[in-house]
């Protein structure tokens, strides 16, 4: 006789176990353990409260603009102009800033417009002109630039040492960017319980089956945009702040950095699908392993390649992954 | 207008381009009816009900709901006024979960205006209740079977309470089953009122759940025929409004002509986890042999182990006394076996090509095949295939996306004639094809077989297997069941085999089929 309530308990692991591993998050985490351990290993204090703080200092930016990207890659689009957009902006705030409050207070809002600005742009040509996301970021990214050039010729600018002793401020391993970080997942948390939230991973899954319940897909597509832009600025702010300078070139890595840190934390390529934690985690995890290549003592000549490697490593397991737990 | 009619559509007019796909057709529905909705493909079915239901909008022409001329501008104001469309498969967001999905657009809302989950997920819970209560609510679509997503989409035209409903095609993913249990929903909902628009190329499902039918050809409406006398129906009036002559049906018993040979294929012990396990089974020179079983038993991933697609873990094909290798379509192909894919669009054409490239690639991709084209004599290839098939395309350049459903699949199945296959394998060939395509396509091949090719087909409509083969063979959870001679088969007694085959199998014991 079968015992039909036997088999429906089952044991707990063997009904939770699927159930994790689907998870969208689980990857990225284990991702994550795994190169804070190799991490470890190469650098010696960094469990050191100094040593976390400053590396939390530096991968910020990137968790930041990651999860800006993010957002954009969730509605079904992807930002190859946040690089140099986050030059436009480090130049915008680090030539006009001084030390006073009002003109902080203006520069920064001038900057935070002009960021939504250049997200709504690319929104626009995205989804009112229909150009392809490839080709209108592609593009946009070297008008981006060229403001930034013109603005900043050659770097220089200045920074308050006050405003940025105030992003660095901590108490403990925990300081204001980290705080900044957690605003911004809490803020996104909030989006994702409003109507809003649901819209933009439902356009990015299918934006046909979204337009035929009444989405406006257009729209969507153009807040989505403008919402990712606003974490792209609070990035560039970052790295201004620590670097206290106007340099042109100081987004480059950032753009196709986003992106990679997107899919390694579990954003799917073709949209509708991923978390902005899984964004802050790939962020981790691409730095670190920045970390490690640097204490594991790779010749700078080698250091790139290196780098390349252990990337397509780490993005060729989340594919497969999904092959197998999706 | 009068009142008697919910809906009421006169002098349609819609141009897409150079192309007229509507040409004054009307159109009315009366309040609290089901009415059939029939034509061929290509006639306007989707056009119209796509106008009706705000999707598209019609270059001339007027429509009354309720007696009031109305004109929606978006699918989301035709349903705010109560009419509503279920389509096939275009309202549901893969990646989001089935109760998301329920209300996209028109979520309940707190009074803080964020998104008030507990009460979507109740009133999901309710409608789903009725029509797939085992579907998990959390899931995402994209994780369900096609018979789900479909029950989940007409759930959702129904959590709207819409007063005019149109179904489009609404039973080609279904089990009987669930056939059964969604005409017994139509009817419930006709009793309270609501008016229905059916729209279906399986005949006897529409002489069974409609009060009348409408036929649309090439754009305009051609009759309506009463369906109130179950009795009585004129299927051939019906048939003729469709496709504006007499069905033209090959000879029905060619079968007494054909001759079949010896054994040329056989099957043993075919396994591959999770879907194929032990399939023996044999075909001979020339027969015809049908595939019947409930969806999903394995039938699909039969067709695409003899194909060559799928790595098998066990057992044995044997070609001509040969076992076979057909670890890849190419060994399939080399061993004379063809097949005709379930799902022609993705799988069995270049859709952006022409009709010529098309019929001709087959010939032109296997071994041996010159480097140069011969132009000319793939043309006069085409062009005689073309006349065989009674293909309609203007031309051999045509696009193949262009073509009719009815007129690509027989594309899909002529291509490979010139290789003159051994087996032809058919994986649901008739799916979604129109009444005169259909009897063409099993004209065509029945034809095949005549000249010596055996067939192999699987089909989801029982009716297609019972005209056209030698024996059906009954599939259930991945095994050959039954071995059955057609001879005086209805379809009653093949979908008792089909069920019983399931009830037999819980150790001797007759148990219903839990799911």
């Amino acid at each position: 006789m079968i015992n039909g309530q036997a088999l429906q308990n089952g044991t707990q692991l063997q009904r939770i176990g699927p159930k994790i591993m689907a998870s969208p998050l689980t990857l990225p985490l284990a991702l994550f353990v795994v190169v804070l351990a190799v991490n470890a290993v190469f650098q010696d204090n960094m469990f050191n409260p100094r040593v976390l703080r400053t590396n939390i200092l530096t991968f910020t930016p990137l968790m930041l603009v990651a999860m800006g990207q993010a957002i954009i890659m969730i509605s079904g689009n992807l930002d190859l102009s946040v690089g140099w957009g986050v030059s436009a902006i480090n130049c915008i705030i680090a030539t006009y800033m001084t030390d006073d409050p009002l003109t902080i207070a203006l520069v920064l809002i001038i900057a935070l417009a002009a960021s939504i600005c250049m997200g709504l742009v690319n929104g626009i040509l995205i989804g009112y002109f229909k150009l392809p996301f490839l080709i209108a970021t592609f593009a946009s990214s070297y008008v981006w630039l060229g403001l930034a050039m013109k603005i900043t010729p050659i770097p220089g600018g200045y920074f308050p040492r006050f405003f940025a002793k105030f992003f660095k401020a901590y108490i403990g391993p925990f300081n204001t960017m980290l705080l900044i970080v957690v605003l911004c997942v809490v803020v996104w948390g909030i989006i994702r319980r409003y109507r809003l939230g649901r819209y933009i991973y439902a356009v990015g899954s299918d934006s046909e089956a979204a337009f035929n319940n009444g989405i406006n897909v257009k729209k969507i597509t153009l807040l989505a945009f403008a919402l990712g832009w606003i974490f792209v600025f609070l990035g560039a702010l970052m790295i201004t702040a620590q670097t206290r300078n106007a340099d042109s070139q100081i987004g480059t890595p950032f753009a196709l950095n986003s992106i990679a840190a997107a899919v390694v934390g579990g954003i799917a390529l073709g949209g509708g699908r991923g978390s902005i934690i899984g964004a802050i985690l790939g962020a981790v995890v691409l730095s670190l392993i920045m970390n490690i290549i640097y204490f594991a003592g790779i010749p700078g000549s080698w250091q790139v390649f290196v780098k390349g490697m252990i990337i397509i490593v780490a993005l060729g397991a989340t594919v497969i992954y999904k092959k197998k737990y999706d | 207008m009068s009142d008697r009619n919910i809906v009421e559509a006169r002098n349609l007019v819609k141009r897409f381009g150079g192309v007229l796909a509507l040409d004054k057709a009307e159109f009315l529905c009366p309040a609290g009816k089901i009415v059939g909705l029939l034509g061929e493909n290509g006639s306007g079915k989707s056009t119209l009900s796509r106008i009706l239901t705000g999707n598209i909008s019609p270059t001339e022409g007027e429509i009354y709901y309720k007696g009031e001329l109305v004109r929606f501008h978006s699918p989301r104001a035709a349903e705010d006024a109560g009419m509503t469309m279920i389509y096939q498969n275009f309202s549901l967001v893969p990646d989001l979960s089935v109760w998301q999905n329920i209300y996209l657009g028109k979520e309940p809302l707190k009074k803080n205006r964020s998104m008030d989950d507990a009460r979507t997920k109740a009133l999901v819970r309710h409608y789903l209740e009725q029509l797939c209560p085992w579907v998990d609510i959390n899931m995402e679509i994209r994780k369900l079977m096609p018979a789900d997503k479909q029950l989940v989409e007409i759930a959702k035209a129904l959590a709207g309470e819409p007063e005019f409903l149109i179904l489009d095609e609404p039973t080609s993913a279904l089990e009987k089953e669930q056939v059964t249990t969604l005409f017994g929903l139509m009817k419930d909902l006709k009793s309270t009122g609501v008016s229905m628009v059916f729209i279906s190329h399986r005949m006897h499902e529409v002489e069974e759940i409609c009060d009348h039918v409408v036929v649309l050809r090439n754009g305009q409406t051609a009759g309506t025929v009463d369906l109130s006398d179950k009795n009585n129906v004129d299927y051939d009036e019906i048939v003729r409004l469709i496709t504006g002559k007499r069905l033209t049906r090959g000879n029905g018993n060619d079968r007494a002509n054909r001759s079949i040979g010896e054994i040329i294929c056989q099957v043993e012990g075919l396994s591959m986890a999770p879907k194929l396990n032990d399939v023996t089974l044999n075909i001979r020179r020339g027969e015809i042999v049908g595939l019947a079983g409930l969806q999903g038993q394995g039938q699909t991933e039969l067709m695409l182990a003899l194909a060559g697609y799928s790595r098998t873990d066990a057992g044995r094909v044997v070609i001509n006394g040969q076992p076979v290798r057909l670890k890849h379509p190419k060994h399939a192909i080399g061993n004379g076996i063809a097949l005709v894919p379930g799902d022609r669009v993705v799988q069995g054409l270049f859709m952006l090509h022409s009709v010529l490239h098309n019929l001709t690639f087959p010939l032109n991709a296997r071994k041996g095949a010159p480097w140069i084209l011969p132009t000319k004599d793939l043309q006069d290839l085409s062009r005689q295939l073309v006349q065989d098939l009674s293909l309609k395309t203007e031309s051999l350049k045509t696009p193949v996306a262009l073509l009719s459903g009815g007129n690509a699949q027989k594309v899909v199945v002529a291509k490979w004639l010139p290789l003159k296959p051994r087996l032809l394998l058919l994986s649901d060939p008739a799916k979604g094809v129109d009444v005169q395509a259909k009897a063409d396509l099993y004209d065509l091949i029945t034809q095949i077989a005549q000249e010596g090719t055996s067939v192999f087909v699987y089909a989801s409509d029982l009716n297609e297997l019972i005209q056209a083969c030698d024996r059906i063979l009954v599939m259930y959870e991945g095994r050959i069941v039954e071995d059955l001679l057609n001879k005086n088969i209805d379809e009653e007694f093949l979908m008792e085999r089909c069920l019983h085959s399931g009830m037999k199998r819980v150790d001797g014991l007759e148990a219903p089929i839990s799911n």
